[in-house]
Order: C-alpha cells, then structure tokens, then sequence
C-alpha cells in the first residue's frame, strides 16, 4: 500500500472525533448522540492503530489490540445505552433528550 | 524470537498468574451464579440473592487477605508484583495488574462498600418482592470492574477496569424500570460516561503514539523525536477527562447531581463511595506513572525535557470542585442532590491531596489521601443508609421530610448528625483528622493557595450540612409518626458511625496502618 | 491531675445528665449544678495553690518528662539524645538543622548514633521539645502543667497548664457556669437536652484556657462551636435560626483560618511541633513575613471571638436572640477566648510582628474603632439586650487599645478588663433577663420606673451598670483607667533595649478618651428610663422582686464587682507575674533572635 504518511491518519482521526464530539454536544435525538459517540471512539480507534504502524516498537500489536478492545466496548456500550433508551421511550414516547428533565437543575 | 520456547513460557506465566487474580475470579464466578439464581427460583427471593451475594463477597476479601503483596520468588514473574504479564526483549517483566498494597487496599474499600451496600438494599422498598439476583449480578460486576481498576497499570486495563465499572453501573442506575427518573438518569449516566471515556482514549492514544507503549511504567521514561510540548499538553488533559468523571471531579462532573438523584437510594451510596475510590485508585496509579511528566524530546545534544504541568492541572481541578460543589449545594432541597454536590467537592479535598504528590515524596505521602477515604467510608455511608431508611419510611427525600427527626427517630438523627459534622470536619470527627492531614501535606508541599480556598469551602459548607441540622434538630415535625426501624438496620447505622467519633479522638492506630499501604 | 479534672468532669457529667430520665426537670437541674460545683472545687484548689512558691513549676515538669522519653528511647541513642538536647545547645540543635548537618560538625556524631531508627528519631524530638518548652520564659509561671502522648504519629501531645492570665479566666468560667446552671431552672422545654450541651460547653470553654498544644487547644475551640448552634438554635429569641447560623459560620471561617496558620507553624523550619511552648520558645527564629502572615492569620481567628470591628456583626444577633444563661456565658467567657489568643499565641509566636509600627497603629486603631463605635452603636439601640451587646464590643475595644500600648500599665489592664468586663456582662445580662423574665420585652422606651417596684434588683442593678461605666470604686474603672494610663504613657515610656518599632501615638488615646464619656451616656441613659421614674405600664407595679435564685447568681458577681473596684490587688498580684514575664519576652523577643 502507497505510505502516505502519519498524519493523514491523524487527520482523520481528529476530523472524526471533533465530528463526533459535536453531534453529541448538538444533536438532540439520542438515537443520534450515540452516534456520535461511536463516531469518537472509533476516531481513537484510528488513532491507535495509525500510531502502531508508524510509531509503535518493531513487532508489536498494541495499539491494534486496544483498537479491537474499544470495538468490543462500543458495542457493549451502545447495547446498554439503547436498552436503557428503550425503558425509557416506553414510557414517554420521546427519543428527545431535552425532554427528559424530570430530574430537576 | 517468539519460537515454542517463548510460548511455552508464555504460557506459564498466565497459568501463574492466575493465583494472583484469585478474587477477581471469584466475582466473576459469583456474577454467573447470581444471574442464574434467578433463572432457577421461583417466586422472588431477594434475601437469598443477597445472601449469596454476601457470601460470594465475604470469599473474595478472605482471599484478598491472603493475597501476598511481596514480590513472589522464582520463576514466576521475578521481581514484579504484576500479573498477566510478557517479557520484553530486555527481559522487564510488563504486567496488566499490580498485585501490590496500593491496590490491596483499594480493593479491600470497594468490597467493604460493596457489602455495606447489600443490606441498604434489603431495605429499600423499590427491591422488596422482586427478584434482585440480576441486581446483585450487576453489583457484583461493578465491583468487578473496581477491582481491575485498582490495580491497572495497563493502559487498555486501565480503559477496560473503567469501562466494565461503568457498565454495570449504568444498567443499575437505570434498574427499577418503571421508574422515569431512574432510566432519564441511567440515560444521561451512558451518554455522559461513554462520552468521556471516549475522550480519555483519544488521549491515551496519543500519549500511547508519544510513548510507543501501553504500560504505565513508561510513561515518564520515553524517547521520542518531533513530539511538541503541546500535544502532551492536549492529551494530558483528554485522558484526565476520563478520570475526572470517574472521580466526579470539575470539569466532568455534570453527571453526579443527577444520577446521585435518579438512582436508587443504596445504589447511589455505593457509587459515591466505591466508584469514587476506584477511580481515585486509578487516577493516582497513572499520575505517579507519568512522574514529573516530562518526555525527553531528541536525542545527544539536543534533547531537551517537555513536562506536563499534572499538579497545575490537578490543583485547578481540586480547586474548582470544590467550589462549584460546594456553592451548588447551598440552595438545593432534595437531600441526594446536596449529598452529591458534597461528593463533589470531597473529589476536590481528595484531588488537593493528590495535586500534593511528588515523585520523590515516598510511600508516606499517600497515607493523607488513604485515611480521608477511610473517613469517608464510614461518614458517607453512614449518612446514605440513614437517607435510605428515611426514604423507606416516610418517601420523602427533601429536607423538608427530615424536620423534626430528632423527635422521631432520635438514634438516627444523632448518627446523621455525627456523618454530616465529620463531613463538614469539625472536631472530633475523623473527618477532620482526615482534612487537617490533607491541609497539612497541602501545605508543606507549599500549595498554600490550595489549603486557603479548600479551608474557606469547608466554611461555606457548613451552611448547608447545618441547614439539615436544624431541619432536623430545631423544626417541628410535620408528621409526628415514629420513624421506626428494625434493630438490625439501627446496628449497622450506629457500627458506621461510632467509628466517626473514635478514630476522631484516636486516631493513631488507624493512621499508621493506612500509612503502609501507599504506592512504592 | 486538677486541670484534667476540671476539664472532664462536665463531660463526664454530660454522660450522666443523658442518662438521667428526662422528665424529671428538678433532678437534671440539681445535678448539673452539683457537677458544675464538682468542676468548680478543682479550679479553687487550683488558684489557691497557684500562689504557693513549693509548688511544682513548668520547667521541673517537662524537665522530668523529658527524663522519661530518654530513659523509654532505645538505648543506643541515649546519651546522643541527652547531649543534644541539654540545656544552653537545644536551641541549635532543632530537627531544622539536624536533617542537613555537615559532616564535619561535632554534632554529626551524635546524630549519628540517633538517625535512621525510628523511635530514637521519635525520642529526640520529644526530647527536643521538651527541652525548649522547658527553657522558654513563658513557663516560668505555668504551673500544675500536665504531659501526656495523645497522637504521637502526628506530635500531638495532652499538654494543659495554666498561669496567671489563664488562671482567672478558668475561675471566672467555673464560677459563671454554676450561676448560670442555677439561673437557668426557669427553662422549661428540652432541660436535658439545654443542660447537657451546657455541659459540653463548659467542657470546651475550661479546655480552651488550659491547652498548651495549639492542636488541643484547636480541638476545644471547635468543640465550643456545636453547643452553642443548639443552644441559641433551639432556646433562643425569635430570630434564633438565623443568629445561631451565623455565628456558627462566622467563628468556623476564623477557625479554618487559624487552622492553615497552626499548619504553617508546624511546618516551619522543620521543627513538626504543636507544643505551643515549644514554638513560643523558636518564635525568635521565624522571620519577619512568616510572622506577619501567622499574625494575621491567628489574628483573624480570634478578632472574630472578642470581636473586633468590622467582624462584629454576628454579636448583637447572638447575644439578643440566645437565653439569658447563654448569653452570660457568651460575654463572659467565649469572648475572652479572643482575647486570651491574642495573649497566649498571637503575639508570643509573631513578636516582631505584633511590635512593628504597621501592627501597633493597626490594633490600637481598631481599638479606639471598637471602643467609639460600639458605644455609639450602644446609644442607638431600643432592645435592653442589644445595647448590653454593643456595651461587649465597646469594652474589648480597651482590651486592644491596652495591648497595642505594651507598657506594664496597658497589658495589666487589658487583662483586668477582661476579667472585670466578664464579670460585669455577665451581671448585666442576668439582670436584663431578670426583667424580660418579668416584662416579656425588653423595649427600653416601654420601660420605666422599676426602681420603685424592686428596690433590690434595682441596687443590684446600680452595681453592675455603673461597673460597666467605669466608676472608681467598682471594677470597671481600674482596668479602663489602667489601659488609658498605660497608653498615653507609651510614647514616653523608655523603649530601649527592646524591639519595638515605634509606640501608640497619643492622638489615638485622646480620640479614644471621648468613648468614656459616651459610656456613660449610654449607661445612664437606659438606667434612667428603666429605672427612674414613673412606672408607665401598670403591670411594672406588680412585679415580684428578685427570688431567691435570681440572687444567688447575682450576688457572687457583684461582691466581685465591689472587692475588685476597692481591692483590685487580689487580681492584680495574681497576674502580675506572668505579664510582666510575658511583655518582657514579646517586646525583646526580636532583640538577638
């Protein structure tokens, strides 16, 4: 493969956090938020594999471990968070997160 | 290299291993047989879910006690404390776990809490005549992922130990599920924690590309050429994120107030004080990793050293929580709340004693930090078991439900009376030893700013600790009902705050034996 | 043994008190006097064998213990503990300076032989502190001083003593509390509860006066704190809520910051002490900043208790609002804990500070603020109790004036102005409670004519007002005319060989002169319409005279009012000794240091 360079997968990996970072911070439908957050964790996930190839000591996976280990929890995560997205739609029929405010300031 | 030999070894060494991860298998051993305790019972039976629980865990700490922190003899790991480990070329052992007293102790708080937590839930209404082995399971799985946490010393440990925590933790929140406030809180738990946490390995993996290694013990010792000052700086404080929100510290702490609120009364206890102590444990581990923080950038003549300024970071952030917790506590109403913006600002006493930390400072300078936890044990849970009681009685959680509590439930008042002054810190509480040694390492590492602002929080704060004090001592009852108790539950909040008064009057003996069990 | 007792016995009696069943209001009562009288017997033996010259002093007892931690210390290390720590080289041989000694110093040998084992470490650095506690000139007149290890892992040692500036204020305190038990029958609600936290109080109140381990002494300071909450949260005025909070919050501040100061103290020059005379004997090597920073940090702490302009305002909220026996206590006693620090810690620790020109001119100055304000404030209150309380922020105005003079005259009656304001706030506010006990309000322009209907309260009356104004003859007037004396005489005393940077200018003296004379205004004028004339509301005519336990509280204090004013030589002989140690040491203490 063509060898182009550590930062351009930096790049796109920070291009991929701050996207994610701001559709959690903008967005206001849940459903949309944790894809946000799937969108910054895979954004590290990049990150540590980028930094692997190019950085990383000769003849070590690390970072390409960790980017696996952090697949495997964003799924988790994303599980849990939509079964607890689904209790809650249940009952009040909204996805809104700005509708959730019985928890006073 | 890696030939037969290697994997043979390999081999081995987790087979070794495996001795040293005895507790941690336990748990997860009892997180199995809780989840099917509920799959064969017929009929809910929480008592005897928790009643396993408690035994499961009881099995842990005996084999937590046996756990020899020395560095084992030959052939297993020389020299380390860590487990699950490889040999690297220069024949360094690099483990995932630290089987030291650090994380012996920390270990043994989260499970104490753990078991405190089991009989709050027996008596909290929402999980009588339901089947609670799930409950526990996730209790159980919290714990789990607290006890990694302790002893990480892995970057992607340190990730999975706080993320697993996590988990358990969200779904727990979230349990009761025909409560609204309850799944809006487990909610915003996932959503903020997720996030923060994806923050946190944005960072490391930045400091992983700076240090080519996941290990904590390279973070200070790293060579590496074209690395600026300022990425350091920007990953030191996205991975300090993740351990911000695990401590419920300033910036991360937006989570805390409202969570504390929607979850359960035991739940919420056991999060302020388990998940608090384990994300210190964590926190404190990867700090001293990083020692002054400096990477040496270049190479021969031209190297020179870039530090990341850890205390300044940490002591803004020390400071700032305790401010905001404190000044957002003054006018809240809903005692869960204000218990929570309290939490808050101790994640600032306790992060003053951290900012304090010095590479050179010896085993001794952790002991602060450990006793103030100790203190802290027993004054939150105390005052948490007490909520819980109240609220199973009466429903209420305000402060307007405690007027008058002296007159209905004098044993209780008094032993809240004694957690909210040991958490204000006047004398003779532990509380206050613990604040008075944390002042004192404060400022003989001549933080004095810090010791100042935290000495003027803890004035402020007396406003609000006293605002329940005389809910409860100086208002009339609106209902003049007995609060009544079963005597067990008396026993148990009478055994978490006596403590409060004896060690605050002696507190020698306690003080020296947290001392040993400092980070080397 | 005594001061120990003296200090326990209410608490243990607190213990009882709870355990006594609650509805039985006379036998909670009695007893609580009984023990109050049980605490008091051990002050009077005390004061009575304070002046007897066989009597053990300070420097033998800490001497002796001294003894003691070498002889326990491992046995290597004995005769290098003794050779450093005797007397004449202690001084230079402070942990400071042991941890980075040359090699080729004489003293490396016996460091040597002390270094590096734990207890022999333990072991010289009690033996230090003891040594140079032993030798400071503030022990010189302590007696009856008691020493034993509380926390050793922190140095934090049981150290009481007591001398002639805190001796009085502990008998002051003892006696007050029995007047005030048996004053307070007339409470009805919650006597358990008032008179167990009563108890408490005294407790912390005799600790205060007694520590000598500024950790100790911290730790009674607060403990005061919590009863005093319930005592003017629960009992007090309609407004008690409030006052209670906010003397609550207002002491806590000044605590927390002498909290970082007592921190700061322990740290410095690596001496890790709380044996206040340990420091006390050190202060001459602090430097001058340090100083300064203690002084005022100490001194925010304690400006709040006695209290001093501008931290006065949560006074006249506490003393109106608090029940009568509550606020006797508070003037009477709590307010002199400030004094007493300024005394015992503020300037024997930062002497070169307190001496200085800027601090001299700043604590005369808030002298003469209080001493003029608080009597101007004093005229312009409608409420009995608030002009009482005004009149307490008056008087301590001349304790500061006397301190900021620092001629014989001036410290002597500063002192003997808070012992004498104790006992005459304390008298003014029973009497002021003997009439709200009768009238239910305490407006002074609904007032009248008393005098007619109770002849005796109204002689009782006429004693403590005018001890209060000054009048030659009662106690008030020795310590105002001493402080007067003392300062006018500080611009012509002879200041040499001392450290004092510049005296009291007398301007500040004159400017405070006129708050005499608005004193008496005050006084008079609210004795006037209370007492003289006619009587403008018919119930006053039907008012019972005092009773028997109205009396018995009264008539201690004014006996002391009148053999105070006419003898003052009792006091004066008492404390004398330990004053004129105590200037000595803080005007030279920068000379050589």
């Amino acid at each position: 493969m063509p060898d182009i360079g550590l930062n351009a997968y930096m790049l796109v990996a920070a291009a991929i956090f701050s996207a994610g970072l701001g559709v959690v911070v903008a967005r206001r439908n849940a459903i949309a938020v944790l894809c946000g957050l799937e969108l910054i964790l895979n954004g590290a996930s990049l990150n540590f594999v980028a930094l692997n190839r190019y950085t990383g000591p000769v003849a070590r996976i690390d970072g390409q471990m960790f980017a696996v280990f952090i697949i495997i929890l964003a799924a988790a995560e994303a599980a849990i968070a939509l079964a607890i997205l689904l209790n809650l739609y249940q009952m009040t029929n909204t996805v809104q997160i700005d509708e959730a405010d019985s928890l006073k300031n | 290299m890696m030939d037969a030999a290697y994997f043979t070894r390999a081999r081995e060494l987790i087979g070794e291993s495996m001795g040293g991860f005895a507790p941690e298998l336990v748990l997860s051993l009892l997180v199995i047989v809780l989840l099917m305790h509920d799959l064969f019972t017929r009929g809910a039976r929480p008592e005897r879910a928790a009643a396993i629980a408690g035994i499961g865990l009881v099995i842990c700490g005996a084999l937590l006690w046996m756990q020899s922190t020395e560095p084992p003899t030959a052939g297993h790991l020389e020299g380390s404390h860590e487990i699950f480990g490889w040999l690297t070329g220069d024949g360094n052992h690099m483990g995932m776990l630290a089987i030291d007293a650090f994380a012996k102790f920390f270990k043994a708080f989260v499970l104490l809490g753990t078991l405190v937590t089991i009989p709050m839930c027996l008596v909290h209404p929402a999980f009588a005549n339901r089947r609670m082995g799930e409950f526990y399971a996730l209790l159980v799985a919290a714990t789990l992922g607290m006890f990694l946490m302790a002893s990480a010393t892995n970057l992607l440990m340190v990730y999975m130990g706080i993320e697993f925590a996590s988990m358990a933790s969200y779904l727990a929140v979230a349990f009761v599920k025909r409560d609204r406030k309850g799944s809006e809180a487990g909610l915003k738990y996932v959503i903020y924690g997720s996030v923060a946490s994806g923050i946190m390995i944005y960072g490391l993996s930045l400091i992983y590309g700076m240090t080519g290694s996941l290990h904590i013990s390279d973070l200070a010792n790293a060579d590496v050429t074209g690395a600026q000052g300022s990425a350091l700086a920007v990953a030191g404080v996205l991975a300090f994120a993740g351990f911000a929100y695990k401590m419920a510290a300033f910036p991360m702490h937006f989570w805390c107030p409202d969570v504390y609120e929607g979850s359960p009364v035991p739940f919420t206890a056991y999060l302020s004080v388990t998940s608090k102590a384990a994300g210190f444990a964590v926190f404190i581990r990867f700090m001293m990793g990083f020692g002054d923080g400096a990477l040496t950038v270049g190479e021969g003549d031209g190297a020179y050293s870039v530090a990341f300024g850890w205390q300044g970071l940490v002591a803004g952030a020390a400071a700032l929580s305790m401010t905001v917790g404190n000044l957002a506590a003054l006018w809240q109403t809903n005692l869960k709340r204000l218990l929570a913006y309290s939490s808050i600002a101790h994640a600032g006493y306790l992060l003053m004693g951290v900012a304090a930390f010095s590479e050179g400072g010896g085993a001794e300078q952790y002991a602060p930090v450990l006793f103030y936890f100790v203190a802290y044990f027993f004054m939150n849970l105390g005052a948490f078991f007490v909520v819980t009681l109240v609220a199973a009685r009466t429903g209420s959680e305000d402060i307007a439900g405690y007027r008058g509590l002296i007159t209905r439930a004098p044993f209780l008042c008094v032993c809240l009376v004694f957690c909210l002054v040991s958490l204000l810190g006047i004398p003779p509480t532990m509380g206050f030893i613990g604040k008075l040694e944390l002042f004192k390492l404060v400022i003989d590492r001549g933080l004095v700013w810090l010791a100042v602002v935290a000495g003027i929080n803890t004035a402020v704060s007396a406003y609000y600790y006293f605002k329940i004090v005389k809910a409860m001592c100086l208002d009339a009852a609106e209902d003049e009902a007995p609060v009544r108790v079963h005597a067990s539950s008396m026993a148990l909040v009478g055994l978490l705050s006596l403590p409060i008064l004896i060690f605050g009057i002696l507190p020698g003996h306690l003080y020296e034996f947290t001392r040993q069990f400092g980070l080397f | 043994m005594l001061l120990t007792l003296s200090i326990f016995i209410p608490m243990l009696g607190m213990v009882v008190v709870l355990l006594l069943p609650k509805d039985n209001h006379n036998l909670i009562r009695w007893t609580s006097v009984g023990i109050a009288v049980a605490t008091f017997i051990p002050i009077v033996v005390l004061t009575m064998g304070y002046t007897d010259p066989d009597g053990e002093s300070a420097a033998d007892t800490l001497l002796a213990e001294r003894e003691r931690v070498i002889a326990e210390a491992p046995e290597a290390a004995r005769a290098a503990i003794l050779a450093l720590t005797a007397e004449g080289v202690a001084e230079a041989n402070d942990p400071g300076t042991m941890s980075d000694l040359a090699a080729d110093d004489e003293r490396a040998a016996h460091w040597s032989l002390v270094k590096g084992d734990r207890e022999a470490e333990a072991a010289y650095h009690e033996a230090w502190e003891l040594a140079i506690a032993a030798q400071a000139a503030i022990s010189q007149n302590l007696k009856y001083v008691e020493y034993g290890n509380w926390i050793p892992t922190f140095n934090i040692n049981y150290i009481l003593g007591v001398d002639g500036l805190s001796l009085p204020l502990i008998f002051l305190s003892g006696l007050l509390f029995i007047l005030c038990f048996v004053y307070s029958f007339n409470i009805t609600k919650g006597v358990k509860a008032y008179y167990a936290l009563f108890l408490l109080l005294e407790t912390g109140l005799i600790g205060v006066f007694a520590a000598l381990d500024f950790f100790l002494f911290y730790v009674f300071w607060e403990i005061v704190l919590l009863p005093m909450y319930f005592l003017i949260g629960y009992w007090g005025g309609p407004n008690r809520i409030y006052a209670a909070i906010k003397f609550f919050i207002y002491t806590l501040v000044g605590s927390v910051v002498m909290l970082v100061a007592m921190l700061a103290l322990y740290w410095q020059g690596g001496y890790d002490t709380f044996n206040l005379l340990t420091l006390i004997g050190m202060s001459g090597n602090f430097d001058a900043t340090f100083q300064m920073w203690i002084f005022m940090a100490l001194f925010l702490g304690f400006a709040i208790k006695v209290p001093v302009f501008p931290f006065h305002t949560w006074l006249p909220d506490a003393h109106v609002q608090a029940p009568t026996a509550v606020s006797v206590i508070l003037a009477g006693v709590l307010l002199k804990m400030g004094g007493y620090g300024f005394f015992r810690f503020s300037y024997t620790l930062a002497p070169e500070a307190g001496t200085s020109e800027f601090m001299v001119m700043f604590i005369g100055l808030l002298g003469l603020i209080n001493i003029v304000y608080g009597a101007l404030c004093a005229m312009a209150q409608t409420d009995f109790k608030s002009l009482v309380a005004y009149s307490s922020v008056s008087h301590m105005g001349f304790v500061l004036l006397g301190l900021a003079a620092f001629t014989p005259e001036g410290i002597m009656g500063s002192v003997f102005q808070m012992f004498s304001h104790g006992v005459s706030s304390a008298m003014m506010f029973l009497l002021v409670g003997v009439l709200y006990d009768r009238a239910h309000h305490r407006d002074l322009n609904k007032f009248g004519g008393i005098g007619l209907q109770m002849p005796y309260y109204t002689g009782f009356a006429i004693i403590g007002f005018f001890t209060s104004l000054g009048l030659p003859g009662l106690a008030g007037f020795i310590g105002e005319m001493s402080v007067f004396m003392g300062s006018l005489n500080a611009e012509g005393f002879d200041w040499s060989g001392t450290s004092l940077y510049a005296p009291l200018p007398r301007w500040v003296v004159y400017a405070a002169l006129p708050g005499v004379v608005l004193t008496a205004g005050y006084i008079l004028w609210a004795v006037q319409r209370v007492y003289m004339g006619e009587a403008k509301k018919e119930e006053y005519k039907t008012y019972s005279d005092l009773s028997g336990r109205e009396v018995f509280s009264l008539v201690p204090l004014a006996a002391m009012c009148i053999v105070l004013g006419v003898w003052p030589r009792v006091l004066i002989d008492f404390m004398n000794p330990t004053l004129d140690v105590l200037r000595e040491f803080i005007t030279t203490a920068g000379i050589g240091g």
